[in-house]
């Protein structure tokens, strides 16, 4: 029978309930140390279901922990966190070895984030005894060593991302994608580690198509730009540290900060101080900080980062170089009335997320907006938008490009739809119509990642 | 279900007087300044290859 232990949490003492709760084989120190650090009193309920089946640890179980003399128990813990009524998540132990014991957990980034950060996450479900609940999350388990490393729980935890929030991809559990792996050197399982032609090959079995991005001498903030590009897009980004041998995936921004000394043509990964990542070492949602940062729970900084893996969909064939290189001659042409202090973001999105947003939209000028509504766009887009410093600290902006995402890499006109804030230039019926209007700036398209507060 | 409104459903008057056609999109200036930038981007996407070439070197565990 499924059984439901209720503990009362109101100081970090408490959390040494659960030691004489849990089975020692499902139990590891560093997991309560987490737990105390990185939760602590931020919920005041821990609800303990025993026996739960998590269908990760049962896919590698059939693949790997059935197949050893020593028996492992197929069942596992799940661990509810609640603070009065509120769900705040779950992470489930597994009898597995040392430093491993934590499998599929989907946790609200508030109980683990330092500062407050803006994140991919999408609405993940539990059922406990038939009562559903729902948590606002992004999923992450610690590694299993020999059957899974940290690249097979980045690609895990972005296929479940995906999977649950868009219906053209589906979940796939950790025994699936380690069977995915393409043999190369060595052994499949117990695995030495994936290398990145591996780790490309498991998300294109996905269904995505996965770009691999390096970073080159002298051109780190390229890099950084089209990296936090993506992540601006929504799309979580497998990062590889190689001198580490490790991975993380990159899944949102730390807060957006003014930065009145800056001037010129910026990129939006200027007003950002750290990147945030969940990592398979650690509890969910740490930062990555640009430099080295005492204190800082990562053991690393964004400058370890040396390639990035991006899982594209098929169709997105024009890339962010292209647009970043067009955007430049346009600006530098002076065909739009854009001032030289502006600030580039740079983003794809899908046709019907814009349109949703620009039918909310009530600052937007009326002719643009009814632009926008009517165009006919591919599934997805880039749109970068225009602003000025300050009207970028204001979520504002006063000039837009929309650029169709199936187009030739090469290709001088790529435009759907150019404005600043004088005159709007689109394509309809293979013509192009301009009109002079006035636009003032309007609120920014602000959908793909959502702001969550410690 | 749910509702559908459609007050927004105005058809675009691409030929009213405050609407023109032009030729392209951008001016002339344009034009040369992405020919010119051409070599650039070439070498930018060239690095995607260089990028996968290096790809089967490193292991992460």
């Amino acid at each position: 029978m499924i059984q439901l232990d209720i503990i009362e949490i109101h100081s970090l003492t408490d959390y040494d309930i659960l030691q004489s709760k849990i089975s020692p084989n499902y139990f590891h120190n560093k997991m309560l140390e987490e737990l105390k650090n990185r939760i602590g009193i931020k919920i005041n309920k821990i609800i303990i279901e025993y026996p739960y089946y998590d269908s990760d640890y049962l896919s590698t179980f059939y693949l790997f922990y059935s197949k050893k003399l020593r028996s492992f128990d197929k069942k596992g813990y799940r661990i509810h966190f609640l603070k009065n009524k509120t769900y705040f998540g779950y992470i489930t132990l597994r009898p597995t070895v040392n430093y491993t014991k934590v499998g599929k957990s989907y946790l609200h980034p508030s109980l683990t984030l330092e500062n407050s950060a803006y994140l991919l996450t999408s609405v993940y479900k539990a059922n406990i005894l038939g009562q559903e609940v729902e948590v606002d999350s992004y999923p992450w388990m610690y590694q299993e060593t020999d059957i899974a490393v940290c690249a097979h729980v980045a690609v895990w935890n972005i296929s479940r991302y995906f999977g649950n929030k868009y219906k053209n991809y589906s979940c796939v559990t950790m025994g699936e994608i380690t069977d995915k792996t393409n043999e190369y050197l060595g052994r499949k399982v117990p695995s030495d580690g994936l290398n990145l032609i591996q780790i490309s090959n498991i998300i294109h079995q996905l269904g995505f198509s996965p770009l691999i991005i390096k970073k080159m001498e002298k051109k780190e903030t390229e890099f950084f730009e089209e990296i936090y590009s993506y992540i601006e897009s929504g799309i979580p980004c497998v990062g590889v540290m190689t001198e580490l041998q490790h991975a993380i995936t990159l899944i949102g921004h730390g807060e957006v900060n003014h930065k009145p000394t800056l001037i010129g043509q910026l990129s939006t990964f200027n007003f950002v101080d750290s990147l945030v990542a969940v990592d398979d070492n650690y509890f969910p949602f740490i930062e990555i900080h640009k430099g080295n940062t005492p204190g800082s729970i990562a053991q690393y900084s964004l400058k370890d980062l040396d390639f990035v893996l991006v899982p594209l969909y098929d169709r997105m064939q024009y890339g962010y170089r292209a647009v970043r290189n067009i955007i430049d001659s346009l600006l530098k042409s002076k065909s739009y009335n854009f001032s030289d202090n502006i600030v580039l973001r740079i983003y794809l999105t899908s046709a019907n997320s814009l349109k949703r947003e620009a039918n909310l939209n009530a600052s937007m000028n009326m002719y643009l907006n009814q632009i926008i509504l009517h165009m006919e766009m591919p599934k997805f887009i880039w749109c970068v938008d225009i602003c000025t410093h300050e009207e970028y600290v204001d979520k504002k902006t006063s000039g837009r490009v929309l650029i169709d995402s199936t187009c030739c890499s090469y290709e001088t006109s790529p435009w759907l739809l150019i404005h600043d804030n004088q005159k709007v230039v689109f394509f309809k019926d293979e013509m192009w119509y301009t009109n002079n209007i006035t636009i003032e700036p309007y609120n920014m398209y602000r959908n793909n990642l959502r702001r969550f507060e410690p | 279900m749910s509702e559908l409104l459609l007050e927004k459903n105005q058809k675009i008057e691409v030929d009213s007087s405050k609407v023109e056609t032009v030729k392209l999109p951008t001016n002339e200036e344009f034009f040369k300044l992405f020919e010119k930038n051409e070599d650039k981007l070439k070498e930018e996407l060239n690095e995607y290859n260089i990028a996968n070439r290096c790809a089967s070197q490193f292991y992460v565990r």
